[in-house]
C-alpha cells in the first residue's frame, strides 16, 4: 500500500488543485506521527486490560505482558528449538519449491502448447485451500518435518510458478526478432534475452512466495506438530500462557515483515530499473 | 480508452452509454471448458490406471479416483456430509459478505481520506503482512468451537485483501480523466459515480477473488483449530484415522466449492467490468 508522496495527485474524492495538509508532510513527520500513534495505542492497551481491568489479561495480554512472554521463553531457553525447527523445514521447503517453480514456470512459459495444456489444471487449483491437505500429509510423511516441508513447498511453488510463467511469455518479441536477425540460435534466445528478461517477474514471484511459504509453515505447525513456532503458539494458548502465545505471533510478524522488506530491497537492487507495479 | 461514438459518451450526466467490449465468443469459452474438463479426465484416468490396477502407489495412502467417488458417495448419501457441508458454507458465506462490506468500506475510508491513510495504514499494513493464521488459536480461545470463530477467521483473513485493493484502486484513479470531467460540469457525486466508481472496480474484483482464496484458507484452518462440525474436522478426522478415501474426498469437495465461487466472481466481473484482462494479480 502507497502512502502519498508530497508530489502525488490529491486523493481521488478530493479536486485535484487542492492538497490537505496530511499530504505537505515530510516524511520525518509522518514517522514521527505513526511512533506517536503506536505508543498511544500500546498505551492504552496496557491500562485498559492492566487498571481498568475492563478485559481479562488472559484474553488479552498487555504489552507488559507480552514482553514478559518473550523474556520467559527466551531466558527458559524453550524459544531456540522451536524456532531452529521452523526455520530449517522453512529454508527446505521455500528452496525446493522456488526451484520447482522456476523450473516447471521455465518449461511451461517457453513451450505455448505445454502452456496450452497446463493452464486449465493451474487455474483450477488456484482457488484450492492447500492448507487441507495438512492431515494428509501427516498420514504421507509422518509426524516430523516432513509434512511441514511438504506444506512450505506447496505454498511457495504456486506464486514462483504463476510469476515465472508470466515473466517468460512477456519477453519482448522486437527483442528476440532482433537477435534472430543477427543469427542467434534458439538456446542463444532463451539464454541471454528470455532468462534476464523473466528475472524480474521470478523475483516478483520469489517475493510473494516468502510471505505464503510462512503461511503454509505456521498452518503445518498449527496441528499435528510437536516442534515450530506454530506448535509453540498452540500450545502455549492451549494453557492459557497468551502472553507467550502473542509474543510467538509477534515474532512470526517480524520474521514475515522481516523478510519480505528484505526481498523488497534485493529485488530493487538487482533490477533498478524497475518502477512499474508488481504483477 | 475504446473510440468515441456518440456525444452523449461526453457528457457527465445522462444516460450511461459506456461501450463493451465483445466478451469472448462462446465457441471460444465452451472450447476452453471442454479442454479442461478433457484434460480432468485424462489425468483422472492415469492416476486410476497407477494407483488402482498397476498399484504403483499404496491405495491405502493415496486412493484412486474410484474409490474417491465412492467415498462421496457413501459420505453423501449417508447423511453424514451435509451437516459439515452447511456448517463450512454457512461460516464461510457470512465470513466473507461481512469482509467484503467492511472491506470496501474501510478501504474507500482509507483511500479516500490522506489522514486516516496515514493514521491507520501502516497497522493494515502490518496485519496484511502477517501470517493471520497464527492468531487462528487465539480466535478459537476467544470465541470457542462453534461458528463465530470461523466467521471471524474468514473475517480476518479475507478483508485485508478487499482493504489494500480497494484503496489501490482509489489511489490509481487517471487524475486526467478526472480532470475531464471537471472541465464537463461533472460535480463530486457525478464524478464519484462515472469515473471514480468504474476505474475502481477491477481493484476491488481482484481484491475479492484474493478474499475468497483466504477466506476458504481461514474458514479450514479455523476448523483444524477446533471445531464442532464442518468440512475440516470432517478432513483431519477422516485422516487421522488413516480413511484417505473419505479424506480426498472431501478435499474434492472443498476444490469444487472454492472453484465454485472464484468461477462466479470471475462471472460477476466480466459482466460488471469487462474491460480489466483477466490474470492481472495473481495471487
Amino acid at each position: 500500500m502507497t502512502t502519498s508522496t508530497a508530489e502525488a495527485p490529491a486523493s481521488a474524492l478530493r479536486p485535484a488543485t487542492r492538497t490537505s495538509w496530511v499530504q505537505r508532510l515530510t516524511g520525518r513527520q509522518r514517522a514521527a506521527i505513526v511512533t506517536a500513534e503506536v505508543l498511544i495505542v500500546l498505551a492504552l492497551w496496557e491500562v485498559i486490560v492492566t487498571v481498568l481491568a475492563l478485559v481479562s489479561p488472559v484474553f488479552l495480554p498487555p504489552p507488559s505482558r507480552i514482553v514478559q512472554g518473550f523474556a520467559d521463553l527466551v531466558t527458559t531457553g524453550e524459544l531456540w528449538p522451536h524456532l531452529g525447527s521452523s526455520t530449517t523445514a522453512y529454508v527446505i521447503g521455500y528452496l525446493l519449491g522456488a526451484a520447482a517453480g522456476v523450473t516447471l514456470g521455465l518449461i511451461i512459459g517457453g513451450s505455448s502448447l505445454i502452456y496450452k495444456l497446463s493452464t486449465p489444471i493451474i487455474w483450477s487449483l488456484y482457488a484450492t485451500p492447500w492448507i487441507a491437505l495438512r492431515p494428509l500429509a501427516t498420514v504421507w510423511f509422518g509426524f516430523a518435518a516432513g509434512p511441514i516441508i511438504f506444506l512450505v513447498f506447496i505454498a511457495s511453488f504456486y506464486p514462483v510458478l504463476l510469476n515465472t510463467i508470466a515473466g517468460v511469455q512477456t519477453v519482448n518479441r522486437s527483442v528476440i526478432n532482433a537477435a534472430r536477425v543477427f543469427g542467434a540460435s534458439r538456446v542463444e534466445v532463451f539464454r541471454k534475452i528470455a532468462l534476464p528478461s523473466t528475472f524480474p517477474y521470478v523475483l516478483t514471484g520469489l517475493r510473494h512466495a516468502v510471505v505464503i511459504g510462512m503461511i503454509g509453515l505456521i498452518v503445518g505447525e498449527l496441528t499435528g506438530a510437536s516442534t515450530g513456532l506454530g506448535a509453540l503458539i498452540t500450545l502455549k494458548t492451549s494453557t492459557f500462557k497468551t502472553g507467550q502465545a502473542f509474543a510467538v505471533i509477534i515474532l512470526t510478524i517480524i520474521w514475515t515483515v522481516g523478510l519480505s522488506q528484505l526481498m523488497n530491497h534485493i529485488a530493487k537492487s538487482r533490477s533498478p530499473w524497475l518502477g512499474r507495479k508488481e504483477i | 480508452m475504446t473510440a468515441v461514438s456518440s456525444p452523449s459518451r461526453l457528457r457527465a450526466s445522462g444516460k450511461r452509454r459506456s461501450p463493451r467490449p465483445p466478451a469472448p465468443p462462446l465457441r471460444g469459452r465452451v472450447k476452453w471448458w471442454g479442454a479442461v474438463a478433457a484434460e480432468v479426465v485424462i489425468l483422472l484416468a492415469l492416476w486410476e490406471l497407477a494407483v488402482g490396477t498397476l498399484e504403483l502407489i499404496d491405495p491405502e495412502f493415496f486412493p484412486p479416483p474410484s474409490a474417491i467417488v465412492g467415498s462421496l458417495a457413501d459420505l453423501a448419501s449417508g447423511g453424514r456430509l451435509l451437516p459439515h457441508l452447511l456448517f463450512s458454507l454457512q461460516s464461510f458465506a457470512i465470513g466473507y459478505l461481512l469482509a467484503v462490506v467492511l472491506g470496501i468500506t474501510l478501504g474507500i475510508m482509507l483511500g479516500g481520506s490522506p489522514l486516516l491513510n496515514l493514521l491507520l495504514g501502516p497497522f493494515v499494513w502490518v496485519l496484511y503482512a502477517t501470517p493471520k493464521v497464527a492468531f487462528a488459536p487465539l480466535l478459537v480461545l476467544w470465541l470457542g468451537f462453534g461458528v463465530e470463530s470461523k466467521v471471524f477467521m474468514v473475517l480476518f483473513m479475507a478483508i485485508f485483501p478487499i482493504i489494500v485493493n480497494t484503496v489501490e484502486g482509489l489511489q490509481t484513479v487517471d487524475p486526467s480523466l478526472l480532470r475531464a470531467g471537471r472541465v464537463y460540469g461533472a460535480g463530486r457525486l457525478a464524478l464519484t459515480v462515472k469515473v471514480i466508481l468504474p476505474s475502481m472496480l477491477p481493484f476491488v474484483l481482484v481484491g475479492l477473488q484474493v478474499g475468497i482464496v483466504r477466506g476458504f484458507i481461514g474458514v479450514v484452518i479455523g476448523e483444524f483449530m477446533g471445531s464442532t462440525q464442518g468440512l475440516g474436522i470432517l478432513l483431519s478426522q477422516s485422516a487421522s484415522m488413516f480413511q484417505m478415501a473419505d479424506a480426498l474426498a472431501v478435499v474434492a469437495i472443498l476444490i469444487l466449492l472454492s472453484n465454485s465461487a472464484m468461477g462466479i466472481l470471475m462471472a460477476v466481473k466480466r459482466v460488471v467490468a469487462p474491460w480489466h484482462k483477466p490474470g492481472g494479480d495473481l495471487l
